[in-house]
This record gives C-alpha cells, structure tokens and sequence, in this order.
C-alpha cells in the first residue's frame, strides 16, 4: 500500500515524540498543533508518509464557510458505506494540526489505519498540502468576504482554492453558484470538474440567496452558467432533495439552512466519487440520518444539567455571510436569544451588512465585543434585555429564565464563545464531538 | 424638518466593510433628529441624483477600485459641485484612495484618483491591523484599521486625527483626511456607529442647525461609549500580526 512498512521504523522516534506532545498537550487542557511541529520538525516525510496509505484515497474540503459541515457529511456518507475515514477535527486544518491529528492515529511505526482521509484544510495552505498529500478529491465549497485582516482580498482566497483544485488527480468538486469559482479554468486542472449548486427556486427562496463573493476583477460580477452534477432541487425545514446525475435523493440534514443544503450536494458528489461503483444512494441517505450537526452547527446541548429539559441550539458564525445565512434559516423569530462574540474576531464592520431583520429582540448579549453587539441591534432597532460582557454570567441570565414554549434557547456564537459556552455547560471536548 | 438625501456610491462593489452601517448610521440619526431621510444606491453607469446632502463610498479590494475609478472620474464634476453647495462627502478605504491624486502601487504601476484631496496614497507590502485611537477637533476617533497603504497629506491642517494608539493610514502618525466637506479614513468597525461624534460633524456640515441630537440618540450613544472604552482599553495592550500567507 505504501513504502511506510519498510521505513516504519524510521519514524518511530518521530512518532513517539509526537504522541507525547499531544499528551503533555492534551494534560494542560486543549488541543494544539504542537505535537505536529515536534513530528514535523523531527522527520519532514512523515507527513507525505502518512497521508500515502489511504486505498480510497485522501479528500480536501476547501472553503471561505462550510468546511468543517461539509468534511462531516463525507465522513458519514463513507461510514455508512462500511468505510473507516479518518479525518482531522475541526479546525485543525492547518498543516501541524493536520499532522498532529494523524499522529493520533498512527501508529509507532507509521500506520494510520482508515481506508480514506477527509480533511478540512485552510485556504492559505491547500495548495502546500496538496503538494504533500496527493488528494484525489478536491471539494471548492465557496468564497465570501472572510477574515480579511488575514487574507487581505478575497480574490485571493479564491486563487488559492483554484490553486490547490490543479493538483486534484480524480475530481475537483465545485460550486457553479460561485461568482469566481463558476470560472474556474478547467483546462488548468488535472482532474475533470463536477459542478454543484441550488437551483433557481431554491436559491430565490432564501432571503438574501447564497451571500458568495461578486467577482470584482473579471468585469463579470456574477456566475457563469454550468451545468451541476449535483444540485440542491427542494428544502423544506430539514428535509431537502438533490439531484445527483440522474438519481433524485431524499436526505434529512442534520440542520437548519440553504447553507447545508449545498454543503450536502457537493459532500455527495466527493463520497460518490471515492466509493465508484461501491456508492449506493441507500447508505448516503442512511449516513445523513444517523449524521448529528457538526461541533457548534445547529448542536443540541441541555441548557441545565438535566437531559430532558430545556436545550440550547448553537449556531456558530465566523463572518457576515454565515450569520446571514443561519439568520435566514430561522423558522421565526427566536424566543429566547444570546448572542456573542469575543476578540476572537478582531474587526465585526460586517455586523452592518448582516441584515438582522428576523431577529424581534435579543435577550441577552455577551463577550468582549457585547457593546458592538448592542450597538448594531440599537441602530437596527432591535431591544436588548441585557448586555454582559461576561460570558459566565450570561449563561447564568439564560439559565435564569421560564422554560421556552419551543424547549429551545437558541445561541448565536462566534466560534472561541461557542467552545467557551459549550464547555461551561459542561460539554466541552472538542476532539470527542467529532470522533 | 427638511428632507435628507444620502447616496451611496457603488455599494455592491464597495461595500465589504460595513460600509452600510456608515449609511445607516447617518439616516438614523438625521431620522431621530426629526428629518426625513432618502437613501439612493448608486451603481457603475447610473445618473448622478440632481440631489445629494450626504454622499458615502466605502471599501473595496483594489480590483474593484479599479472597476469603479472611471465611472466615478466621469462624476468628478458633480461631486465637487454638490461639496462647493454644502454637500458632505465620507469615504473609507480604497473608495477613499480614489479622492486622492492617485495610488502608488506595489508593481510600480499606479491607479489615477479624481485630485479632489491634496494627498497621494502608496499601497505598502505590511497590512496595519488591529484597533487604532485617534485625537481630533471632534473628540477621540476610534475604531479598526486593516489595510496596507500609506497616506501622504502634505497640508497638516487636513490631517484630522494624530493617533494615539495604533499606527494609522497617514505618514507621521496620522488618521482621517478632513477638509472642506471631505472626509476620507480608513478607519473601520464601521467608523460611524462608533464615532456618533464623526457622524455628527458629517450632518451638521449637511444639515446646518436644522441638526441637533435628542435623548434618542443618548439611548444609542450609551452602547457606542461603552463599545469605544473597550476598544480604547484593548487599542493600548493588544497587537495584531497580519498572518503572512
Ligand atoms: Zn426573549
């Protein structure tokens, strides 16, 4: 399967020296890329090592929102075809957080035993990675105004998607409702394209669309018409059909949202490309069944200690086109509220182009950044129960109210507050959620 | 009660950093103040409104600054004749970049701006990110600076903030151009509902004395003084590195 058996004992050093970080790592109480760097650092190949022993191959999931949703559903959708998928937990999708997360698994001598790797990998690194780890399957989910203290211009983002897509060897996976990505040059890639999308109805249905970036710089803002091998044709709640080259296929997502819904129409063109002929529309269907929402998508987590009371739903953001479009996946106004965001994320501007309409009041805000927060609500003319910075409080307020109608507390999170919230009602390991 | 019109430039392909919240920042306060408000979106190709109290251009990547430059060159005439008539114009970022006598690239190559502000911009290879405090005529200026360019303004008079925490977008420690009914910053989170006293500088130049603050707007203003306290705290003790990619 690979050249790993013979030169196993090579990395065992390495290997080990690597475990034990992630221990010492995982004693002080977090996850880290550290023990990645120390294996990194100790033996360069063993990445490429690594990574060269999948049979079904190795996946990448690429994108400005939904990466960590759509790397899930593949995941599922193998597992429920009999597969053993490894994959990297979410957010650690960087080069030492992806060795790390293989270190995990190996074993002493080199050995991860899965049959395929799908990994959620940072847009600034794909193409470094790709070189490394040789994916077959390269899934381009969308590029929307992200991070740009970071990335600077978002056509960037999208050079470096389209970059990573050419070192594809079986198929680049890719959004035909994209403004930049619709355009990507096929004749530069290796490996045939597969387009996915919603179709018109669906897409005019969802309030504010798709929110994906314009193109600002081909003199085409828009997409370029493709067809889709995989397309999004009825949402209703959590009951959604796509239509996957000729077959018509019933799932129920695992949440809310237009959003998902496409995450899932390209996660089922990936899975049907890895399995060939072993894909059978009965297990992808049986795969989003069982499929629980990704750490902090659309989660369930008792608010009080009791399991039968009342739930929080926690819906994570990152930047104004994923809190657009969970807002709009609202069924109604939310009866009971939170909203925060931390430090985590530096610049909020975009809260002003999030139109929060759906929203009939907010009961509380919290975290360093609740006066912003209070601050865009009031100009919108949303009322604001209370605003406190401190998060612990803050689940101490909601804690403190009547029993919604509904059971259901629904929390809008950035994502270092969702982890914070999560673990302050004492669900807070992030690397068992997704194993 | 008059009735003010504000026109925002180009907001699709200028827009990505809360430049609508500036626009409605200044439509609610006017509002609140007993006015009515028109807000006009303007796009490549179409007619400049014969009508214009208050126009905004916000931010975009170079390419679009790029897309719009032409466009808004061929309205150059327009808005210096709605400025001379007391119009206030507020611009941020690359939209601002464009008021400019031109934008110095990095390949060497430049983009020409209308010249309406006696400054050139020089796009720099090191991103200023992270929270930047300002002092004006107007009271602290505060926000989030995130760009990679340098303002020379020769005219110190124009200058309208010396920074007091932050680097700031003008050479010698600078932020804001402010002159004759101009203002151009770079100043982001958006710059106005943090700075309702920025806002009001903008309305009063547009308004006159038809423009006073009630306890309407205090109901606001608590959260933005609130929210400008932390980032004043934050802006002395937390450094941002732009990730090098
Ligand atoms: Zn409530």
């Amino acid at each position: 399967m690979s050249g790993a058996t013979g030169s196993g004992i090579r990395y065992a050093p390495a290997i080990l020296a690597g475990k034990l970080a992630r221990f010492a790592t995982r004693l002080r109480g977090g996850g880290s890329a550290f023990p990645g760097y120390v294996a990194n650092r100790m033996a360069p190949s063993l990445l490429r090592t690594l990574g060269g022993q999948f049979p079904y191959g190795v996946v990448f999931v690429l994108g400005s929102n939904g990466k960590t949703t759509t790397t899930h559903m593949i995941s599922e959708i193998l597992r429920a075809h009999g597969l053993k998928v490894f994959t990297n937990p979410t957010g650690a999708n960087l080069p030492q957080g992806v060795t790390s997360a293989l270190l995990a698994d190996a074993t002493l001598t080199g050995r991860v035993k899965a049959d395929a790797a799908v990994l959620e990998v940072d847009e600034g690194f794909a193409a470094e990675l790709a070189d490394i780890l040789d994916p077959s399957v390269i899934v381009a989910l969308n590029v929307q105004v992200d991070q740009l203290y970071r990335f600077y211009e978002t056509e960037r983002v999208a050079d470096m998607m389209l970059d990573a897509a050419t070192r594809a060897s079986g198929l680049v996976v890719v959004n035909r409702d994209d403004p930049y990505l619709s355009k990507i040059d096929t004749s530069s890639l290796k490996a045939p394209a597969a387009f996915f999308g919603a179709s018109t109805e669906v897409v005019a249905e969802s309030a504010h669309g798709l929110v994906n970036a314009l193109d600002t710089r081909s003199g085409e803002t828009g997409t370029r018409v493709q067809d889709a091998a995989s397309e999004v044709t009825s949402i209703s709640g959590r009951a959604v059909e796509i239509r996957l080259g000729g077959q018509q296929i019933p799932i129920t997502l695992p949440a809310r949202g237009l959003h998902y819904a496409v995450d899932a129409a390209a996660a089922l063109s990936a899975a049907q490309q890895v399995l060939g002929n072993r894909f059978d529309a009965g297990d992808a269907i049986a795969g989003f069944a069982a499929m629980a929402p990704a750490y902090g998508r659309g989660e369930l987590v008792p608010l009080r200690h009791a399991r039968g009371g009342e739930q929080v739903e926690f819906v994570m953001f990152k930047n104004g086109p994923s809190l657009q479009l969970n807002v709009d996946a609202l069924e109604g106004a939310p009866e009971r509220l939170l909203m925060a965001i931390d430090e985590g994320t530096p610049d909020v501007s975009w809260l002003y182009d999030v139109d929060l309409g759906a929203f009939d009041h907010v009961d509380v805000v919290t975290g360093e950044k609740a006066h912003q927060i209070a601050l865009r609500l009031a100009y919108a003319g949303i009322p604001i129960g209370t605003v406190e910075p401190d998060i612990e409080k803050a689940v101490e307020i909601m804690r403190g109210f009547a029993p919604t109608a509904a059971g259901r507390q629904i929390w809008f999170v950035n994502y270092e507050l969702m982890m914070l919230g999560r673990r302050i009602l004492g669900y807070g390991d992030q690397e068992v959620a997704r194993r | 009660m008059t009735t003010l019109r504000i026109v925002q430039l180009y907001p699709d392909l200028l827009g990505i950093t809360g430049d609508r919240g500036n626009v409605d920042v200044l439509a609610t306060r006017a509002r609140l103040a007993g006015h009515d408000v028109v807000v006009e979106s303007v796009g490549l190709g179409d007619p400049s409104p014969a009508e214009a109290d208050v126009i905004v251009i916000g931010n975009g990547p170079l390419s679009a600054v790029r897309a719009v430059r032409d466009d808004l060159a061929a309205r150059s005439a327009w808005l210096s004749a709605k400025r001379s008539g007391g119009a206030s114009l507020f611009a941020v970022g690359g939209g601002a970049e464009l008021l400019t006598e031109g934008i110095d690239l990095l390949d060497g190559t430049s983009v020409d701006g209308l010249g309406m502000l006696a400054a050139r911009v020089t796009r720099t290879r090191t991103r200023k990110v992270g929270y930047v405090v300002a002092e004006t005529v107007d009271g602290r200026l505060v926000g989030f600076e995130d760009h990679a360019s340098e303002w020379s303004v020769p005219d110190a008079a124009a200058r309208y903030g010396r920074v007091a925490a932050g680097v700031g977008g003008i050479a010698g420690g600078f932020e804001t151009v402010a002159v004759d009914g101009v203002w151009a910053t770079n100043v982001q989170g958006p710059a106005l509902p943090l700075n309702p006293q920025l806002a009001d500088a903008i309305l009063l130049r547009a308004l006159g004395d038809a423009y006073a603050t009630t306890g309407a707007h205090e109901a606001i203003d608590v959260h933005a003084r609130a929210a400008r306290a932390e980032i004043e705290r934050l802006a002395a003790s937390k450094h941002f590195t732009a990730i090098k990619l």
